[in-house]
């Protein structure tokens, strides 16, 4: 019998994004100013940005902690379930296995 | 809910943000309710009228939401003095948004999409989902998701590529599909850009299709960004992972086969992601090889339902991209010095 739908516990939600920029092999450049061209600074944004929101754009932190509060927020409809697309892949008449997240 | 979480712990009274088909806007407007903040929204005029019942959504939620461009700031008022019955495009609402956070005490602005905090705050997806494979016993040969500006897929697609990444799975593939109305990955250049229409924005190395670029009136709106995730880009020129793009026929019948099949009826923006899983899974048909896809389901298209009417009479029209006007639209980009 085909499984449909795997769950995890509100325990086993994320507690830390993972942040790919450290394991690029090039990171992305950074970027310009919007009239000089050069290169911008964390105070260039700061009137547009909250400012931890500047600190992680350019973190090089594999692992930045989800804050309780934020963590706290996302259970009331996470972690969200994996489906198996079985009737899908029947239609299809296809060997493949297809998973959508939700 | 993150960006509201530290808007909130900065004392900073409200957001101001863009949005195309209205998820991220619905997020916001939302989130903003949970910390106490204040929401203004700046839907991208196609849309809006498009999706009547998603603005409803959102002021339901608490964000207050106008057409974009609107008569509220520099931005829109000269657009529209330029060109009154434009469709609009999230480079015009993003200018909007960005000009009103900053001519408002207290208020800061929030984007839905295309910078690297974004794409972080959305790897909780793909985290959850390698536990997930895990309990299924099961690990992706390949991962499907829409792109407009990449965080919806980067989110569920990053934490997987760290495998690739590291040497452990060389032969992932991870295919981003975008709208053929707004092409930035299969058509568009990898150069300096400015991320909004006005040019108020950060200038980012990404592909684009150009700042000033208006795509056709597709019903995906959330894939009508000119420009993508800097972070994607550089790692399609990198060759970790790949695009594609299709028209919009192509898409709702890929939809249709995985509503009769699955009872989702998919967003637009999803049912391009749907389109790749869908010849992904008839290749393997073709060659027998059983193949382990994991997609990303970005959205239900409930909001959409006209989109859905118009393919069911036969009257969703597929937009050509002439070269011309992406030429042009090309031609305005920043000489950035190295």
């Amino acid at each position: 019998m085909t499984q449909y739908k795997y769950f995890l516990e509100e325990g086993d939600m994320p507690t830390h994004w993972y942040n790919v920029l450290p394991d690029m092999k090039m990171p992305p450049p950074p970027y310009r100013h919007p009239v000089t061209l050069d290169l911008m600074k964390p105070d260039d944004l700061a009137p547009v940005f909250p400012q931890e929101l500047i600190m992680q754009e350019a973190s090089q932190e594999r692992w930045i902690e989800i804050p309780d509060e934020v963590q706290d927020v996302l259970k009331m409809w996470r972690p969200s379930p994996l489906y198996r697309a079985s009737r899908w892949e029947e239609a299809l008449d296809t060997p493949a296995k297809i998973y959508y997240k939700w | 809910m993150a960006q509201c979480y530290y808007a909130k712990e900065e004392g900073l009274e409200g957001l101001a943000t863009e949005t195309g088909a209205g998820q991220w806007g619905s997020a916001l407007s939302f989130a903003t309710q949970l910390f106490g903040l204040e929401c203004k929204v700046f839907m991208v005029t196609i849309s809006y009228h498009q999706k009547p019942y998603r603005r409803i959504a959102m002021e339901t939620w608490g964000g207050d939401v106008v057409p974009s461009p609107s008569s509220e700031t520099k931005a829109g008022r000269d657009i529209l003095a330029v060109d009154p019955e434009t469709s609009g495009s999230l480079g015009i609402a993003i200018s909007e948004a960005i000009e009103y956070a900053v001519t408002h005490d207290g208020w800061k602005y929030s984007l839905g999409s295309v910078v690297n905090f974004v794409l972080l705050h959305q790897t909780i997806v793909g985290l959850e989902a390698t536990k997930q494979m895990e309990m299924a016993g099961d690990y992706p040969d390949i991962l499907i998701g829409c792109v407009g500006g990449g965080s919806n897929f980067a989110g569920l697609f990053l934490p997987f590529l760290k495998d690739k990444l590291d040497g452990t799975r060389p032969d992932l593939r991870v295919i981003n599909v975008e709208s053929t109305a707004c092409p930035s990955l299969t058509r568009g250049l990898y150069a300096y850009d400015w991320g909004d229409t006005a040019k108020t924005g950060p200038v980012a190395k990404m592909h684009t299709v150009g700042h000033s670029f208006i795509p056709a009136p597709v019903h995906a709106g959330g894939l009508r960004y000119h420009g993508m995730a800097p972070i994607i880009c550089r790692l399609m020129e990198d060759e970790f992972v790949e695009a594609r793009a299709y028209q919009q026929n192509a898409v709702f019948k890929a939809a249709h086969s995985f509503a009769a099949a699955e009872g989702f009826i998919v967003a637009p923006e999803t049912a391009h992601a749907l389109r790749a899983v869908y010849d992904e899974a008839l290749a393997c048909k073709e060659s027998g090889e059983s193949k382990v896809i994991l997609f990303n389901n970005s959205g239900h298209g409930h909001f959409d339902l006209a989109a859905y009417d118009a393919y069911h009479r036969e009257e969703l029209p597929d937009y050509a991209l002439e070269e011309e006007r992406l030429e042009a639209a090309l031609a305005e980009l920043p000489e950035v010095p190295a």
